[in-house]
């Protein structure tokens, strides 16, 4: 890794930019999160295009925006929440392979819908692994770039790829057009933060604890995203879940897509970088079909639940893999 | 002794996961590594009372992952009530907490609550011995037994969103101590300067399940 240039220069690193791949299974024992992509399957969508693993590291790019500058000709995609997307000022599109000359100016807008937009490069970003991934968790200062979010003038470095995918002609970029034989995201392919979502969920273990009133309010209920949101966990407002639980319970384990019920009634829906256990009363859990949307809840967006049983939702699991498995094969290993 | 309950209960908590009722947090501890080992497992947790397992829908059929939970639960309880192997000698550490002041806001809430000075509080939390029950919540966050608070404690009804590292808090009949800065929703009485998680050392835990800790109350 030392001996390997660098080939991104970052200018501008926005309110929170990280690499984040796949996520860190099989070590919640020990208190250790999974992290990864917020939005797993948009980071699949960028590596797909740039011809990555789809778990392969990228940037994930929160609400602002970034910029940079490249120092070795190199193809990019971006995908995720919604974003002016720009090369030398001339505007370029999402969710197709772009080629960078070296020396490009390379800008991720801000995010107009949704929350995370994601920069995949041909080869990867080149981390270390740790703890069984490569993906940041920003509290235990873990994985990822020096374990912390990026900074201007930090340097990445791509890997082994790089030099396969780079070596194009410099005329498909400074017209700012894209080629006919560009490869694209199909139309069908690209999900649509609108900012309206249902997301489908299965009664949680203390689902029972919660008032009958409440019960009926979680399905019945309009949510909306509420303004504390971050990697782990979106805080919930609009409706008040009561449990005749006290607050205290003896810690259980908690996962990403757990909806928690602390008891001033505001639910929290967990996120990939969720605690492993905790003490609130957990009522919901989203079904693994629809977790990935979590990584896009912005502040202010409507939500609402659709309630499942479990064979529902391990049906409607294995539907939402036969629809993305066509465009992206091997998806299983991130939503 | 009596015979040793048999954690036999298997529920479905969620379209990936399944629930195993245990006696006890130890035996949980235990469990959770047999259960880790069945084929589609990612994650086997134990809290307390529970292990919980998430399994990879992709990779296994839900009804063939039960099978494979029950016939190892039902094992492993079976192998459990032969042996009733001690539990293994844990390390001893001391941690040293300034209790009170910006370390641990919560302290005189806590105090008022058990109806104690907070002077007392912290007497009682330093003479006895705790014992680390699990890690979790986030890396190296330790659960502690051995408290001497007489009632539960409540946690706070809203979760803060920033607690430092090394703070420790309080909550039901247990002190956990928080490895990392994030938010949490344990009554802070206190911080150590003890570094609980170190992701370039080996192994990155300063506590495992087992251990004894000692809190010395710092010099102020």
């Amino acid at each position: 890794m030392s001996a390997a240039s660098t080939s991104l220069t970052v200018i501008e690193a926005g309110l929170q930019t990280t690499v984040q791949a796949g996520p860190r299974l099989g070590l919640r024992h020990l208190g250790v999160p999974s992290a990864g992509a917020a939005d797993p399957l948009s980071l699949a969508l960028a590596n797909r295009l740039v011809g990555n693993d789809l778990a392969a590291p990228g940037l994930e790019v929160t609400l602002s925006g970034m910029k940079l500058r490249t120092e070795s000709a190199c193809s990019v995609a971006v995908t995720g929440a919604a974003c002016a997307v720009s090369v030398d000022g001339q505007p370029a599109a999402m969710h197709e392979r772009l080629f960078l000359e070296a020396g490009a100016e390379f800008r991720i807008g801000a995010a107009e819908t949704g929350v995370r937009s994601y920069l995949a490069v041909v080869g990867g970003v080149l981390v270390d692994e740790m703890l069984g991934s490569r993906s940041t968790y920003l509290p235990a200062s873990l994985g990822g770039y020096r374990g912390r979010a990026l900074e201007a003038g930090d340097g990445l470095v791509m890997g082994e790829a790089q030099i396969a995918g780079g070596r194009l002609s410099s005329g498909r970029l400074s017209s700012g057009r894209l080629s006919s034989d560009t490869l694209q995201t199909p139309e069908r392919y690209r999900p649509d933060f609108r900012g309206a979502w249902s997301l489908r969920v299965c009664p949680g273990a203390e689902f029972a604890s919660l008032t009958a009133d409440s019960r009926e309010r979680l399905a019945d209920g309009r949510y909306a995203v509420g303004r504390r949101s971050d990697r782990m966990g979106v805080a919930l407002d609009g409706v008040v879940l009561k449990t005749g639980s006290t607050g205290v319970l003896d810690s259980r384990p908690v996962f990403p897509g757990t909806l928690q019920c602390p008891e001033g009634g505001q639910p929290l829906l967990l996120g990939v970088d969720a605690q492993t256990t905790g003490g609130y009363p957990r009522v919901a859990e989203v079904i693994r079909a629809d977790r990935q949307w979590i990584g896009q809840l912005r502040s202010g967006d409507r939500l609402r639940f659709l309630v499942r049983d479990t064979r529902t939702a391990q049906r409607e699991y294995a539907e939402t893999l036969d629809f993305w498995r066509e465009w992206l094969p091997g998806i299983e290993t991130l939503i | 002794m009596s015979a040793r309950e048999q954690p036999s209960l298997v529920d479905a908590v969620a379209d990936d996961r399944f629930a195993v009722a245990v006696a006890s947090t130890a035996e949980g501890q235990r469990l959770a590594r047999r259960l880790s080992t069945i084929p589609g497992c990612i994650d086997a947790v134990g809290g307390v009372a529970v292990v919980e397992c998430r399994f990879d829908l992709a990779a296994v059929a839900a009804d063939r992952f039960r099978d494979d939970l029950e016939r190892a639960v039902r094992t492993h309880a079976g192998a459990a009530a032969e042996n009733n192997a001690g539990e293994p000698q844990g390390s001893r550490h001391t941690l040293t907490v300034r209790y009170g002041g910006e370390d641990g806001p919560d302290l005189p809430a806590v105090a008022k609550q058990l109806g104690v000075s907070p002077d007392e509080l912290v007497t009682r939390h330093t003479n006895g011995e705790h014992r680390v029950a699990l890690l979790g919540f986030t890396p190296g966050f330790a659960y502690l037994d051995g408290a001497d608070f007489g009632r539960e404690l409540p946690r706070r009804p809203n979760p803060r969103q920033f607690v430092p590292a090394g703070s420790v808090g309080v909550a039901g009949l247990r002190s956990g101590v928080y490895a990392l800065p994030g938010p949490g929703g344990w009554q802070i009485i206190g911080r150590t300067d003890a570094v609980l998680f170190d992701p370039s050392a080996e192994p990155p835990f300063l506590l495992s399940p087992g251990d004894t800790v000692v809190f010395r109350a710092a010099d102020r």
